[in-house]
């Protein structure tokens, strides 16, 4: 048991140990403040907030709803809500361009509307981020939903809380902690999204290209800027997680 | 007795090395005939038909496509991808190749094909473009390659000869994923290859004032170290030869010998 166990912590950690023995670390510095990877980078981190809270604004009442209440076909409601977590994200990112592309199912009417056009600006980054990530918020909040123990809302339903008094005085704080995780493992997919964002979005620098991309792109020309860029999104992918668990994620 | 047993053994080792030597590969080889073929993702519909060109010709063979990005495929092969031919869209990327030393043919690579890339709007102009002046227009999707792979780098030469300040609003890591935006009708212009323009010529028009880029890609073959050696080779003349250039000529690639300029 404890082979395999080194085994797999040996198979997860030899690929990071491997980037780290490829950066030049003496030539970092100028790798890393070039404008392009600091566009990158903050690109990277207003999209994938921002799909976190499309997530969480959407994806918290649809686990809800699932946990909560029953109506017909709710099977089939959670199956099309998780689907995106084992679509390959290149399908996705083209599902997206005909639902929302110009000429879309709704991309067309909100073109031709309003002027909206998703493909190939930010937005369109951040819809595909969240139509990736979001599934990981649905699925870690529904099964908190469902754990809660009642009789806590039973009994401040019983002191006099109206429904939305109880949502935000027990429910909630008492599904703190899986919010925390829930919230976090969302941004952390929303942060690493490439297929959809690159097939949806498409790729251009300060706009829609996010250090997924950048990464990509310069894998194709400059190793070693493409090896320092993965190192920028280990180490912010590390940073927000280890936050995150010590503010949210452990309950103690 | 162990005399003639040695002398036997000498014999059928000179009989493996001249079939080594010939053209066909032994009927023998059953199974054991696979090769990886990393080509540019230009050249995808030509290679196709090779491939099952080729695997008619020669029984028992598998040819194995590997698409991608010119700078991609010369990554894996220089970590160590067990690849039997190199078909690449550019020079410098054979060059590096070779420089390592994984390019198995003393003769070393040769330039097989050449592209020029091309103004392209989606079959029925919806966006309205005219002229390569339309390349500036902020109002219409722009795509172009980026400028890691051939096709962008040809792209941005021939805008900027032109004197043109393009409004791009994609730069795509592959002239697949270009080709995918605009027949889709997500793009109104972009520079494909000539190449694309033909293969898509129901959803693909050039522009009424046509724009071609004057340099061309180049591409260049070589069989590598990392595969069944006799097959790549083999294969790599198919492509240079008689039937091979029909089918590039076919997909509208130009051939080394035809036209000026390389």
């Amino acid at each position: 048991m404890m082979v395999l166990a080194a085994a797999a912590v040996a198979f997860f950690a030899l690929p990071l140990a491997a980037l780290l023995w490829r950066v030049s670390w003496t030539q970092l510095p100028v790798l890393l403040t070039r404008p392009v990877v600091m566009d990158a980078l903050a690109l990277s981190l207003v999209v994938s907030l921002a799909a976190t809270a499309l997530a969480a604004a959407f994806g918290g009442p649809l686990a809800w709803v699932l946990a909560r209440t029953d109506f017909p076909g709710k099977r089939w409601v959670r199956g099309i809500a998780l689907l995106p977590m084992v679509l390959p994200p290149v399908v996705g990112g083209a599902a997206l361009l005909f639902a929302f592309g110009r000429r879309g199912l709704v991309g067309g009417p909100l073109s031709d509307m309003g002027g909206i056009v998703l493909p190939f600006s930010a937005w369109g980054a951040v819809v595909a981020a969240a139509f990736v990530a979001m599934p990981f918020f649905v699925l870690t909040m529904e099964a908190a939903f469902a754990g809660v123990d009642r009789r806590y809302e039973a009994a401040a339903a019983t002191l006099g809380a109206g429904p939305w008094s109880v949502l935000g005085r027990v429910t909630v704080p008492l599904t703190a902690p899986a919010i925390g995780a829930g919230l976090a493992v969302t941004w952390a997919r929303a942060f690493g999204e490439f297929g959809a964002t690159l097939t949806f979005a498409g790729n251009l620098p300060g706009r829609t290209q996010t250090l997924p991309l950048a990464v990509f792109v310069a894998l194709e020309s400059d190793r070693d800027a493409a090896v320092a860029l993965s190192l920028v999104m280990v180490t912010v992918s590390f940073l927000v997680m280890a936050i995150l668990r010590d503010r949210w994620w452990w309950p103690r | 007795m162990s005399r003639n047993a040695s002398r036997w053994v000498l014999a059928a080792a000179a009989a493996v090395i001249a079939g080594c030597g010939s053209e066909r590969p032994p009927n023998t080889a059953g199974g054991r005939g696979q090769v990886i073929v990393s080509a540019a993702s230009s050249l995808a519909g030509a290679f196709a038909e090779l491939e099952r060109l080729f695997e008619q010709g020669w029984p028992g063979t598998d040819i194995v496509l590997n698409l991608g990005g010119t700078p991609s495929l010369r990554e894996q092969i220089l970590s160590g991808a067990p690849v039997g031919v190199f078909a690449s869209a550019d020079a410098e990327s054979m060059r590096s190749v070779g420089e390592a030393g994984l390019i198995a043919d003393r003769s070393g690579p040769a330039m097989f094909a050449r592209n020029r890339v091309v103004a392209v709007t989606p079959f029925g102009n919806p966006g309205g473009a005219k002229s390569v002046e339309d390349f500036g227009r902020e109002d219409l999707v722009i795509g172009l390659c980026a400028l890691q792979v051939p096709c962008g780098r040809l792209a941005a030469r021939a805008l900027e000869k032109a004197g043109i300040e393009v409004a791009a609003d994609t730069e795509e890591p592959h002239v697949r994923g270009l080709v995918a935006k605009l027949t889709a009708g997500e793009l109104d212009l972009a520079m494909v290859y000539m190449s694309d323009l033909v293969a898509r010529g129901d959803a693909l028009e050039p522009l009424d004032q046509p724009f071609t880029g004057s340099a061309t890609a180049q591409y260049w073959i070589a069989p590598l170290a990392g595969g069944e050696a006799e097959i790549a080779a083999a294969f790599v003349r198919f492509v240079l030869g008689a039937e091979g250039r029909e089918v590039l000529r076919r997909h509208a690639f130009l051939l080394p010998a035809d036209g000026t300029g390389a």
